[in-house]
């Protein structure tokens, strides 16, 4: 896998009572499976939010060198709760494209979910909701993809089906994944470790 | 009832009880009990309650039809940039605006309303809308219908027992 810089952040920093990311520099290359560690509150969340282009940093910048689309997960997923799984899943499609079944049921059959389901996603349970917040982040080939405690609220076999999820998705298709996560997660094979501290990220390993 | 109906009634909720209360409006006021009704109170506070209602019924239609891109708006943001999705809100703000202006060409509600009563009762409608709003986001969703409802309710007993009382 040819290793290039896909993404870069530049002196990001970000406040809000305190400050939660400080001059932050972090590169990220095509194909990088990476985890991120840290404290609660520590601004993991942050710093996906700010690289999803959901939040704006204080200072800084995120510079992307290659064309990319981005799938994130990020804290808890938020539906229109009226509405079935698969109206919200052609909802968030139909913003850039037209919606094929067939790309998403794949999904929804992998993680056990029944894309017919006329169950409005307000009755969903954690599990569900977080399933689908899982399958909204990969559904549309995105190959810069993030994900915030994503096991949470998944059961065992759920988090396997996650992990061979990931491992396709970067492994055999080449896309790169951020992961922050406490646990949950044993089952991956990151070729960075990260641990966040003080607004800052330090590189435990690298494969 | 099949549940895409179901979903479309909730859907349009409170456009069709601003329909709904226009029908009544139209009966009531041209008929006898009106005469009954408005002497029996300030001048014209029947049409500015009236109106009101059917304002804050619409404002919620207004809402509404924005209310999912707000829930997901972290979901939509990932996708599609800012501008985008600032059309996307203006777009369906005037196609909300174009459905309610069709329906006043058939059910008209400012009629009997000078311009002078229009402008208080945008004043008190806008104070009841943000109350109202600010209210919805302790309670949720399913409560907001319940208090928009329960004021309509109010409205009906108020109309009926000063009718009672003439």
């Amino acid at each position: 896998m040819s290793q290039k810089i896909m993404m870069e952040t530049k002196k990001l920093n970000k406040s809000f009572h305190f400050p939660v990311i400080k001059d932050l520099d972090f590169t990220v290359q095509r194909g990088d499976l990476i985890l991120i560690q840290g404290a609660n509150g520590c601004g993991k969340s942050t710093l996906l939010k700010i690289i999803s282009g959901i939040m704006k940093p204080d200072q800084g910048e995120v510079v992307f060198y290659e064309p990319y689309k981005i799938g994130a997960l990020i804290e808890n997923p938020n539906f229109i709760e009226n509405e079935t799984a698969l109206y919200n899943m052609k909802f968030l499609i139909e913003l850039t494209t037209t919606f094929d079944i067939g790309s998403v049921q794949k999904y929804f059959e992998m993680f056990n979910l029944n894309i017919r389901d006329k169950t409005r996603v307000k009755k969903y349970s954690v599990g569900m909701r977080q399933k689908l917040g899982i399958i909204q982040a990969v559904m549309e080939d995105q190959n810069f993809i993030l994900f915030d405690e994503p096991t949470r609220g998944l059961d065992r076999a759920s988090v396997a089906v996650f992990e061979n999820l990931i491992h396709t998705l970067n492994k055999i298709e080449g896309k790169t994944c951020i992961i922050c996560a406490h646990d949950g997660v044993q089952g991956i094979k990151f070729n960075r470790i990260l641990e966040m501290d003080d607004g800052k990220l330090i590189e435990e390993s690298y494969l | 009832m099949e549940n895409s109906l179901k979903n479309h009634i909730y859907k349009y909720r409170f456009l069709l009880l601003a329909v709904l209360i226009k029908i009544i409006g139209a009966v009531t006021f041209s008929g006898f009990s009106y005469y009954k009704i408005i002497f029996s109170m300030p001048a014209r506070l029947i049409e500015q309650v009236y109106a009101l209602t059917i304002c804050i019924s619409e404002s919620y239609f207004l809402i509404d039809v924005l209310l999912d891109y707000f829930q997901m708006e972290n979901e939509i943001k990932v996708r599609i940039n800012k501008n985008r999705l600032y059309r996307i809100y203006f777009k369906k703000t005037c196609l909300a605006f174009g459905t309610i202006v069709l329906i006043q060409l058939f059910l008209g509600y400012f009629q009997p309303l000078t311009s002078q009563t229009v402008f208080f009762i945008f004043l008190y409608y806008l104070l009841t809308v943000f109350a109202f709003w600010k209210l919805t986001t302790f309670f949720g969703r399913k409560q907001e219908t319940i208090l928009l409802f329960s004021h309509v309710a109010c409205e009906a007993v108020i109309r009926v027992c000063f009718a009672a009382i003439m």
